[in-house]
């Protein structure tokens, strides 16, 4: 299972694709992975850094949608207070 | 009459002990070391009211180790080892304030990083940070405003 997680005001909004699924051409998949893919690109021109998470491993910026990762983070912009 | 002064009374007192009993609470509430654990678990619950705020919680616990997700909730602030500079220390604290850093240990310089729109919850900005210094340290740091020890000390 792929995650694409969004943080905002309303905690995080998620988005998820069968990754094994989305392998054998299952068009549902499909479907749920190029949306993923959309948001991301979307969140992405609104200045969102895209972060991919593992379990034990350090955060990792990406700057491509990558939809064999289990977990992306976008994080809204952030601004020098 | 002397019962209607018996009421008013019994109800004075128990107004007065009311509200001895609310500034104890808030009292408690307020003690960072009390809060920093009580306000996670309280979010973390069912029932708690405010759906983002328990998600944001959720995800923080999930996305931090058992040891930091402890270290947060003892001490209120999330201690991370800089990748780029050896002996170098991120400071986030939960909730207001900025995040420190320390070079060994010793206060070096303040940073002020925040969220370009406001309203996410207060795991999410913890959250926020550690993945930036993680995934980004230089791009966070040029993004950072800097408040060198010798401005505030």
């Amino acid at each position: 299972m792929g995650v694409l997680r969004v943080l905002s005001h309303r905690g995080d909004d998620r988005y998820t694709w069968e990754r094994n699924a989305v392998e054998v051409g299952d068009p549902e998949a499909v479907a749920a992975v190029r949306e993923a893919e959309r948001i991301f690109a979307e969140q992405r021109e609104k200045g969102a850094t895209a972060v991919k998470v593992a379990p034990g491993k350090p955060a990792e910026r990406i700057d491509r949608f990558d939809p064999e990762a289990q977990e992306i983070v976008m994080i809204p912009r952030v601004v020098g207070g | 009459m002397n019962s209607l002064s018996d009421t008013l009374g019994a109800v004075a007192v128990t107004t007065i002990i009311l509200i001895l009993v609310g500034k104890f609470v808030l009292m408690l509430w307020s003690w960072p070391t009390l809060s920093a654990r009580m306000w996670p678990w309280l979010r973390m619950q069912k029932w708690w009211p405010v759906p983002a705020e328990r998600t944001a919680e959720m995800l923080l616990h999930d996305q931090l180790t058992p040891v930091q997700y402890h270290q947060l909730c003892d001490s209120g602030y999330l201690d991370l080892s800089s990748a780029l500079h050896p002996g170098r220390t991120y400071r986030i604290p939960r909730g207001p304030g900025q995040v420190l850093v320390l070079e060994h240990e010793r206060v070096s310089e303040r940073l002020c990083v925040q969220p370009a729109s406001g309203g996410l919850p207060e795991a999410d900005v913890v959250l926020i940070h550690k993945l930036l210094i993680e995934a980004d340290e230089e791009g966070y740091l040029h993004t950072a405003n800097h408040f060198p020890r010798s401005i505030w000390h």
